[in-house]
C-alpha cells in the first residue's frame, strides 16, 4: 500500500520511485526476508517451548528417519514463518487490486487447513491430521471464492476465461467456460498444494525450489503486466498483473529466510502450514499471469515427485492385481527417497534436486521467447 | 471492556497456546487484510 505515497512525489521527490514495480519488489524481498530473520528465532524458540516437534516415528521414513538425523523433534508449523513474512511485506509493498487480493486471499485460505493438519498432528498426536473431506472442503472453497471474486471484477472478469498455453502466439481457448476454468483451477491448486506437500521431505528441498519458482513467476508477472515486453515476447498482456512480481518477491525473500533455519540440520519445518499454502499461491498464480502450463515446466521437481508416487502405487497396485504380488518402481517414494535409500546422503539429494529445479526455471524462461 | 477482554484472553491462553501478543497480531493482520481487500476490490 506503500505505492499510494508516490501521489505525494510532488512533495517528496524520491516517492516517485514507490510508483515502479521493480523498486517495491526489491522492497518487499528485503522487508520479507527481515521478518523472516527477525520472527524466525523468536517463532522457533516457541515451537520448541510448545513442543510442536512430530513426537512421533513417521512410517513413511521411519528408517531412513533413523539412519540420518532424528528429526521427531525439530519443530514444525515452520510454514507460518514464511506466511507472515509474505503478507505483512506484500500488503506494505503492493499496489491492492484484484490479482494481488486473489492470491493472498488463496494463501490464507490454504494457511488454515495446513496450519490445522499440523495443529492436530503436533498437539493432539493425532497422526492422521485433518480429515481428507475437510482439506478437501477448505481446497473448493478458496478455489470457488477466488474464481468468483476473478469473474466478477471488471479487471479480471475478461481475461482470467482465456486459457495460453507455451509455444502459441495466441490463446487456444479466448473464452473459457467457468465450469472448465474452475476445473482447471482446482486442480492446479490441489495437485501443485500435494506436490509441494509430497516435496517437502528433506531438509531445505521444497522451499529452495519454491525459490526457483517464484523467481521465474516473478520475472513472468512482471512480462504479462507490461504492454510493450507482452507485446514484444508474443504472451498474454494482462493488465495489473505486474503487481504479482511484488508477490513473487516477498514470497523468495520469506523463503530465503526460512531456508536459513530450513537448512540441514533443520531447526525447523515448514509443515503443512507451508507446504499447502504455498502451492495453492503458485497454482492459482500460474492462471492469473495466463502461464499454467508453463508450471509443469518450471515446477518440474514437484511434478516429478507427484508422478513418483503415483506411479509407484498406481505399479504396486496393477502387479498385484495381474500376479498377485504387489512390485514397486523405486525403492521408495517419493522419489528423494528412491535416492537416500541408495545411499546418496541427505545433502547431495537436496542439492542435486535444485540443481535439476534451476534447469527447470530455465527451460520455463526460454518458453518466452520460444514463440 | 479491559476486563473482559483479559478474561477473553485468559481463558484462550488456557485453552489454546496463543500469547496476547499472538492475538494482537492476529488482529491487526485481520484489519491490515480488510482494508487491503477493500482497497484492491474496488471497482
Amino acid at each position: 500500500m506503500l505505492s499510494f505515497l508516490s501521489a505525494y512525489d510532488h512533495v517528496i521527490g524520491p516517492l516517485r520511485l514507490l510508483h515502479y514495480i521493480t523498486v517495491r519488489s526489491v522492497g518487499a524481498a528485503i522487508t520479507a526476508l527481515l521478518i523472516g530473520f527477525v520472527i524466525g528465532p523468536v517463532m522457533i524458540r516457541r515451537f520448541r517451548e510448545l513442543k510442536f516437534g512430530h513426537g512421533y516415528i513417521d512410517e513413511r521414513t521411519g528408517e531412513l528417519g533413523a539412519t540420518y538425523f532424528d528429526k521427531k523433534h525439530t519443530p514444525t508449523m515452520g510454514g507460518l514463518i514464511i506466511f507472515l513474512s509474505v503478507f505483512f511485506s506484500v500488503v506494505l509493498w503492493a499496489e491492492p487490486n484484484v490479482w494481488t487480493v486473489v492470491a493472498l486471499f488463496v494463501y490464507t485460505a490454504l494457511t488454515v487447513p495446513g496450519w490445522r493438519d499440523d495443529y492436530l498432528k503436533v498437539v493432539h498426536k493425532n497422526k492422521d491430521g485433518i480429515k481428507s473431506w475437510e482439506k478437501i472442503a477448505w481446497q473448493t472453497g478458496a478455489t470457488v471464492i477466488a474464481l468468483a471474486i476473478l469473474l466478477w471484477h471488471p479487471q479480471s472478469a475478461t481475461k482470467i476465461r482465456e486459457l495460453w498455453v507455451p509455444f502459441l502466439k495466441t490463446a487456444i481457448i479466448p473464452h473459457m467456460h467457468w465450469s472448465l476454468l474452475f476445473v482447471l483451477i482446482y486442480l492446479w491448486i490441489v495437485g501443485f498444494s500435494n506436490a509441494i506437500n509430497l516435496t517437502d521431505g528433506l531438509d531445505g528441498l521444497a522451499v529452495g525450489c519454491t525459490i526457483t519458482v517464484a523467481l521465474v513467476f516473478g520475472i513472468m508477472a512482471y512480462t504479462a503486466g507490461n504492454s510493450i515486453m507482452a507485446q514484444y515476447l508474443l504472451i498474454s498482456f494482462v493488465p495489473g498483473t505486474g503487481e504479482l512480481t511484488v508477490v513473487c518477491a516477498a514470497l523468495i525473500g520469506a523463503c530465503m529466510a526460512f531456508l536459513w533455519y530450513n537448512s540441514h540440520p533443520a531447526e525447523v519445518f515448514m509443515g503443512d502450514t507451508g507446504s499447502l499454502a504455498l502451492g495453492g499461491l503458485i497454482g492459482v498464480m500460474a492462471f492469473m499471469i495466463h502461464q499454467p502450463l508453463t508450471l509443469v515446466i518450471v515446477g518440474g521437481v514437484f511434478v516429478m515427485e507427484a508422478l513418483s508416487v503415483i506411479l509407484q502405487v498406481g505399479w504396486f497396485k496393477f502387479t498385484r492385481r495381474r500376479s498377485g504380488t504387489g512390485r514397486r518402481l523405486f525403492l521408495m517414494a517419493p522419489i528423494h527417497h528412491h535416492f537416500q535409500k541408495k545411499g546418496w546422503p541427505e545433502t547431495k539429494v537436496v542439492l542435486r534436486f535444485w540443481v535439476l529445479s534451476l534447469g527447470c526455471a530455465l527451460a520455463g524462461l526460454a518458453t518466452l521467447k520460444l514463440r | 471492556m479491559s476486563a473482559m477482554i483479559k478474561a477473553l484472553t485468559k481463558q484462550l491462553d488456557v485453552r489454546l497456546p496463543f500469547s496476547r501478543t499472538t492475538l494482537l497480531v492476529a488482529a491487526l493482520w485481520a484489519c491490515t487484510f480488510a482494508a487491503f481487500v477493500i482497497l484492491g476490490l474496488r471497482t
